[in-house]
Formats: C-alpha cells, sequence, structure tokens
C-alpha cells in the first residue's frame, strides 16, 4: 500500500505538482454499498519561506448539535440547531499549528467561519463534528526538503456533495497566496438508488418493502418451518 | 466485514447485523412474539440511529407477522368484527403514533424518549410476565383458575355482541385497547402483541382460540399502515437494513421452531420475563452512565 501510494505520489509530483503546488490522490469519491469511508493522500510542494495551511470545507447545512446534560442522576440531552454549518471541516498545516495560532490570522477567519473565534458556540459545533470523524487538525509530514504529504480518511458518514480545499501560503500571519480546488463526493450505484426512490417516489419504496416482506416471510416460512 | 446502510448513513458490521437478526428471530419464535420491542432497542444499542431503529423495526414486525395472520386466517380463527374495530382504533393510534415521533424527533430528543420509554415499558411486561407466571403457577397448584373477571370495561357504553368470541361489550373497549397499541406501533415501531394478547384475555374477556389469530391480523394490518406512514412522514425505514432483518430474523425464527417443542411452556415465560428485565437494565445504564461524547452532531 505504502509502496502504491509514493507510485502515485511521484507520478503527481512529476506532471501537475510545480503548476498547482499541492494535490490529492483523487478528486472523486463514490458512495456505494461497500463504502467504509476512504482514504486519501494530499501532497505537494513546500516552501522555506512560507507556512503552509491546507482547509477542507464541505458544503455548508443546517445542523443540531446534542450536548448531555446530567439532571440528578440521569444523562439527558440538551438540543442546540445552527443554519449554514460546514458539513465537513479538516486543517492540515506546516510546520505543526495549534487551532488557537490560526485565529491570529485574519484572512483565515474571514473566510472560514468554524475556525473565526474560539466562542464555546463553535467549540461545541468543532466537537460535534469531531465526534462523527467530520473535523480534524492534521500536520503536513515534511518529505525531504521540498515536499509535504499528508493521508486522512473521508469518513463513511460523511454526506454527497462538493468539499472545498484551500491551500494557503502563509508569511507572517498574512496570506501570501491561495489556491482552491474541490472533492466530489457522490452517492453511485443501488445506494443512489434507494435514496433516490424514498424521497421522490415514495409510494414505489412502499410498495417494494412490503412485496418484499410479504415474499420472504411466506417463502422462509415454506422453506424453514419444522413440518 | 461492514456494509453501508444508505438512510442511516452509516457503515455497520454485518456479522453483527446478522448476529441481532438470527437472535430476534429466535426469540420471537421461541417466546410466540413479534420481536419490535427487542429489535428496536437492540439495534439502537448496536448504533443504529433511534428513529431509523423504529421505522425499519415496523416493516420486520409485518413480516414476522404477516405469514402467522394468514395461516390463523385459513383455519378461521380470527374475530374480524373484534379485529376491525381493533384496527380502527390502531390506525388512529399509529397516526398520532407516527406524528408524535416526527415531533420529537425534530426536536433532537428522541434517544432520551425512547431510551426511558422501553427502559419502564420492558421493566414493566417482564415484571409483570414473571409475576403472571409466579400467580398461575400458584393458582394451578391451589385448582382454581378464573379467565377474567368483570371491570369497569364492561359498564362502558354502545355494547354490541360479538359472535365469534360470545362477548356482549362495549365497542370503546377495543376501540381504545387498538389505540393504545397503534400508538406504540407509531411511535415506537413495536407490534404490540405481548400487551394487546394479555389485554384481549384478561381485560375484554375473549376466548383464547381466536385471540392469536385475531391478535395477528391487528399487527399486521396496524403495522402496514405504520409502515405507509413512517416512509411518507419521517423517511426512516432503511431498505438494506430491513432486508438483513427481515431475513436473518426469519432464520431464526425457524431454528426456534425447531427446539420450541423441547422446553416447558413455564420455564419459556420465565426466561422470557429475565430476558426482558436484562434489555431494560442495558437501557438504563445507557441512561446513567457517562456518555463517552458530550456532544453530538446531527445533519438536519
Amino acid at each position: 500500500m505504502k509502496k502504491y501510494i509514493f507510485v502515485i505520489f511521484l507520478f503527481f509530483v512529476n506532471t501537475s505538482l510545480f503548476s498547482s503546488s499541492f494535490s490529492l490522490d483523487k478528486y472523486d469519491i463514490e458512495i456505494k454499498s461497500n463504502f467504509l469511508g476512504e482514504e486519501i493522500v494530499l501532497f505537494g510542494q513546500k516552501f522555506p519561506t512560507h507556512d503552509l495551511i491546507v482547509i477542507m470545507e464541505g458544503e455548508k447545512k443546517d445542523i443540531s448539535i446534542i450536548e448531555k446534560v446530567k439532571k440528578n442522576i440521569l444523562w439527558t440531552n440538551k438540543y442546540i440547531e445552527y443554519n449554514d454549518i460546514p458539513s465537513f471541516f479538516a486543517i492540515f498545516t506546516l510546520p505543526t499549528k495549534s487551532i488557537n495560532e490560526l485565529f491570529l490570522i485574519k484572512e483565515l477567519k474571514e473566510k472560514h467561519f468554524l475556525i473565526s473565534n474560539s466562542s464555546s458556540k463553535l467549540f461545541k459545533i468543532r466537537k460535534g463534528l469531531e465526534q462523527k470523524s467530520l473535523y480534524f487538525e492534521k500536520p503536513l509530514i515534511e518529505v525531504g526538503s521540498n515536499l509535504f504529504f499528508s493521508k486522512f480518511k473521508v469518513p463513511d458518514n460523511i454526506n454527497s456533495g462538493i468539499i472545498n480545499i484551500y491551500f494557503y501560503k502563509i508569511i507572517d500571519n498574512e496570506v501570501n497566496a491561495v489556491i482552491k480546488k474541490s472533492l466530489t463526493i457522490k452517492k453511485k450505484g443501488f445506494i443512489q438508488k434507494i435514496e433516490y426512490m424514498l424521497y421522490n417516489s415514495p409510494y414505489i419504496y412502499i410498495s417494494a418493502l412490503i412485496m418484499f416482506a410479504i415474499l420472504f416471510s411466506l417463502l422462509s416460512n415454506y422453506l424453514l418451518r419444522k413440518k | 466485514m461492514s456494509f453501508y446502510l444508505p438512510i442511516a448513513e452509516i457503515s455497520i458490521n454485518i456479522y453483527l447485523l446478522l448476529s441481532l437478526g438470527l437472535s430476534i428471530g429466535f426469540l420471537s419464535g421461541l417466546f410466540g412474539i413479534g420481536g419490535g420491542f427487542i429489535a428496536s432497542p437492540l439495534l439502537i444499542l448496536a448504533g443504529v440511529p433511534a428513529s431509523i431503529a423504529v421505522g425499519t423495526t415496523t416493516i420486520q414486525v409485518f413480516a414476522s407477522s404477516s405469514t402467522g395472520a394468514l395461516s390463523h386466517l385459513q383455519k378461521k380463527n380470527v374475530d374480524f368484527q373484534m379485529g376491525s374495530i381493533l384496527i380502527i382504533g390502531g390506525f388512529i393510534g399509529t397516526l398520532c403514533g407516527v406524528f408524535a415521533l416526527k415531533q420529537i424527533n425534530d426536536t433532537g430528543l428522541i434517544e432520551n424518549y425512547l431510551y426511558i420509554f422501553y427502559a419502564i415499558l420492558l421493566s414493566l411486561t417482564a415484571l409483570f410476565i414473571l409475576y403472571e407466571a409466579a400467580r398461575e403457577n400458584f393458582k394451578k397448584k391451589r385448582g382454581k383458575f378464573k379467565l377474567h373477571e368483570h371491570s369497569w370495561i364492561h359498564g362502558l357504553p354502545l355494547k354490541i355482541k360479538f359472535r365469534k368470541s360470545k362477548l356482549y361489550i362495549s365497542i370503546f373497549a377495543p376501540l381504545i385497547i387498538g389505540f393504545f397499541i397503534g400508538m406504540l406501533t407509531g411511535f415506537t415501531g413495536i407490534g404490540g402483541g405481548f400487551i394487546l394478547v394479555p389485554c384481549m384475555i384478561y381485560i375484554l374477556g375473549m376466548t383464547t382460540v381466536s385471540v392469536i389469530g385475531t391478535s395477528l391480523l391487528n399487527i399486521t394490518v396496524v403495522s402496514l399502515i405504520s409502515v405507509i406512514l413512517q416512509v411518507l412522514v419521517n423517511q426512516n425505514i432503511d431498505f438494506i437494513l430491513a432486508i438483513i432483518l427481515i431475513i436473518s430474523s426469519s432464520f431464526g425464527a425457524a431454528l426456534s421452531s425447531r427446539i420450541l417443542d423441547k422446553i416447558k411452556q413455564d420455564v419459556l415465560k420465565v426466561a422470557f420475563g429475565f430476558l426482558i428485565l436484562i434489555i431494560a437494565s442495558f437501557l438504563i445504564y445507557e441512561l446513567l452512565r457517562t456518555p463517552v461524547y458530550i456532544y453530538k452532531l446531527g445533519i438536519l
């Protein structure tokens, strides 16, 4: 696997890297019935004079955060709704920076809501996303003197849509240059058809469910029950 | 090996799911129940979102009760008059249950309500079953056994004759019972046979010959109505999860039918009571233990 990744790495480095500064080993993910998440390699060229920050931001959705609150002896849920929150968020840095250090970079704060301040509201949202592996902070690993890479996993509970990838070159806590790319996630095959049927043709979905339930229960009753 | 569930939007281990289905089918075959009230909490404990667990359990209940209902229809063990009143009550109850589920799901507190509800329901049922088993045993030893006694139910107005069951009672009695069972089906996904059957025997005073067939007919029709409403209102039935559950639970039920004759009914009843008590304890433990994650996210 490592060998395979390295070959892809070298191939991309030689072909497209110098025009774009960073790349992924794939830009399209298909969610099928055997989808268990997908590991992706992010790699590119580093610059000795710049700090690098890569931010991946999923499509904005309305979300809910359920906070566990202890009432007497029971743990109950406290429910809060937020609008237009990125459904996936990942931060990669070189050299490694904590989220508190990112708060010092004005352009990043203005561009990305989830790292715009250190409020408890955003902390809760980040923790909620993190619990579902939809938020993480990772270092970019240096390879030799002018390359970097990092591996990350797009989790199985990811929503279909587009993840925007922002590659920032930073000097003295100011953005010097930014490159944007995107990663597309699509539901495919049987999975997509089932979801489409449920939301767009619910009566067909119901009929299929009922037919299957009757058919299989009759069949199993006939074949498996003790005479 | 894991499998992606498109509506639940999670991956789940296929062996865990198959063993769950097998166990549900095995237990439902062994104890003569639909298995819904075991399936729904077990699916939630396995990590399936609560709303999806409730919806998907409904189709499993429909599948497991429909063949039983058919065979009782062929044997003419069904009181259609009683069944239709139960179903009318059940329809209204299911409607209320499904919309109550939607309301609570929208507030994000569904797990709270379901855990507490299941814990209370299962604990009470277990205690009732164990109490009944002990009482029947005691009565058998004393040689006295009366099926039902007249209660306030028999004082309700609008009485009609139920020829098949040889009863003269108010239509409100089966209507109220049907409504309550329908509400349970819509809100929790369970068929409610384990409550309906004792209600029909002890409260309505029906003869045991037509009780099972009539209750199965009621469960089949009400769960069918619930399946339709759950898909239209809550979109919470996962097709793939349903397929795996139906197939594996059928195998489980077939397995249990092969060993059923070898176990005494009294022993089965006590074992069933303890089993429900164990599931209830797990749910209570979930409510009491310190959660691993304080914050949990949901995409609306």
